[in-house]
């Protein structure tokens, strides 16, 4: 039996009570979920910037004039690697991974930053792979949860950024980036001239710091509980059209005649369920 | 849990007869009404042979021909139903008797009609039970000893009702239908499916057989006032 889409909908229709229930459901699911389970989240994020620094090889050697954009070449090659290396270098990540807690407040303390918090860094966990993973994060994920962004108008500037539900963590975690890129960016050299080479500076501009209260990423009740009711649309349908599609029973007079077109020459009540105490006024 | 269902059904197909005290009104109306729809689809014939059958098995054949054939018997007409499911007889049981000569012994020359033919309590209604269970039914059944049987019990009724095994499993009323001027389908709600009931429709018409309609038994009490009504009248 070919069905149009009107009769989906009209079965659809028809099955109302189970897809009032499954939205109910769904509503409710995410209500308990959202207000009961769902964690506060934090976006936690750093801000550096690299800086030119020349280095002369010679002091008593003259130098080549106008040396100033094969300076500003040499840097932006250094940019350049860094970004790669931040972003892909899988060694850079396994040092922060490895990293131990009890040693990154005073490492921290030699890193150069506008402004220095005096950061203290506390875990019951040894190292931040260990924390990650007592988290429920694997190194994977961890690594997919950062965010990477570089400013497009003075390449120098980076932003690196992780939303998590222990702020201590992303403040840790991020913290340990900023060593490592320190120390990454300060073997990096590039030869501008043959007497010039190009090394950077790894300055902090923002400290990641636990944000504000009002700043917090709260669960979004109304938006969760829409989310549920969507999900309860989406099943009840799937649902209905399931069932449908595998009852093949005869469920009255009505789907003799729409089938097969014969008539109905008698219909017969069920006498035990008469009997059962359906009374009728006879 | 199919076979948990399976006896459910069957506990529930205990022979209720319209002639029963305590009938249920809705029930032995369903069956007047059948017999009224009947015999205005043969207004003209003064003799019609007609077979009852189904898809499948325990569809409640047997428990719909009887009352059909009380209720034809009850408005005044000469009524014969010959239990023809001679693979699983069960007309017998509902007139409470043996099945110990029957349509086998009458197409075997075994029996003769005084013996064969008995005379139920309910007047206007005889019955053949279907006797001996036979090897070979199909051929007893297209012997030219079964077409002489009908024809000379067409003189005598005015109404036989052929009580038949179901078409999907055996061919017993498919060639049967050629001897008769109908085949009506039994049909339970809730229990068959579009494509057995489907299959039978196909078959009956394959043979030539004349489909009189389709007869939905175990209707719920809900389905059954939605169409009929049966409560009309009755406050």
């Amino acid at each position: 039996m070919e069905l149009s889409l009107k009769d989906y909908f009209l079965i659809i229709i028809k099955k109302w009570k189970i897809v009032l229930s499954l939205v109910l459901a769904g509503i409710l699911i995410m209500f308990i979920y959202s207000y009961f389970m769902e964690q506060d989240k934090y976006e936690i994020s750093t801000t550096a910037s690299l800086s030119k620094k020349i280095v002369k090889l010679d002091p008593d050697q003259s130098e080549e004039l106008n040396t100033t954009d094969k300076e500003n070449t040499a840097f932006e090659r250094i940019i350049s690697r860094f970004n790669v290396e931040l972003t892909d270098a899988k060694y850079l990540y396994d040092l922060v991974w490895d990293m131990e807690i009890e040693n990154l407040s005073s490492l921290y303390n030699e890193v150069e930053a506008q402004e220095k918090n005096g950061l203290v860094f506390e875990s019951e966990y040894a190292t931040i792979g260990e924390w990650a993973e007592k988290l429920g994060y694997t190194k994977k994920s961890l690594r997919q949860a950062l965010h990477f962004s570089f400013s497009t108008v003075s390449r120098g500037y980076f932003t690196v950024s992780i939303t998590v539900t222990k702020p201590d963590f992303g403040v840790t975690l991020l913290a340990a980036y900023n060593l490592v890129a320190k120390q990454r960016v300060s073997e990096m050299s590039e030869q501008a001239t043959f007497n010039t080479n190009v090394k950077s500076d790894y300055l902090i501009i923002d400290q990641p710091i636990i944000p504000d209260q009002k700043d917090v990423i709260r669960p979004n009740l109304p938006v969760n509980m829409l989310l549920g009711a969507l999900v309860g649309i989406v099943l009840a349908v799937s649902v209905i059209l399931i069932i449908n599609f595998y009852d093949v029973k005869i469920k009255n007079e009505d789907d003799i005649r729409e089938k097969f077109d014969v008539p109905v020459i008698a219909s017969i009540p069920d006498i035990s369920e008469i009997k059962k105490g359906k009374k009728e006024n006879v | 849990m199919f076979n948990k269902k399976k006896k459910s059904r069957e506990l529930k197909s205990n022979y209720p007869l319209i002639t029963d005290k305590d009938v249920n009104f809705s029930f032995a109306e369903a069956f007047r009404v059948f017999a009224v729809n009947l015999r205005f689809t043969f207004s003209q014939k003064t003799s019609r042979k007609v077979i009852i059958t189904g898809s499948n098995d325990n569809m409640g054949k047997t428990m719909i021909s009887t009352n059909l054939s009380i209720a034809l018997a009850q408005s005044g007409f000469k009524v014969l139903i010959i239990d023809c499911d001679i693979r699983k007889p069960c007309v017998h049981k509902l007139f409470k008797d043996e099945n110990v000569k029957g349509l086998t012994h009458l197409l075997c020359d075994e029996a003769d009609y005084m013996d064969a033919v008995k005379k139920s309590e309910i007047e206007n209604l005889s019955y053949i039970t279907a006797g001996v269970t036979s090897p070979n039914p199909l051929k007893l059944l297209l012997s030219q000893e079964m077409n002489d049987l009908l024809s000379n019990l067409s003189k005598e009724y005015d109404w036989i009702i052929l009580d038949t095994p179901p078409v999907n499993v055996v061919s017993d009323a498919l060639i049967l239908s050629n001897n008769s001027d109908g085949v009506i389908l039994v049909a339970e709600e809730k229990f068959s499916d579009y494509k057995e009931v489907g299959k039978a429709i196909e078959q009956v018409k394959y043979v030539n057989g004349n489909l009189l309609g389709i007869v939905l038994n175990r209707v719920s009490h809900k389905n059954s006032k939605k169409y009929y009504s049966y409560s009309y009248g009755e406050k």
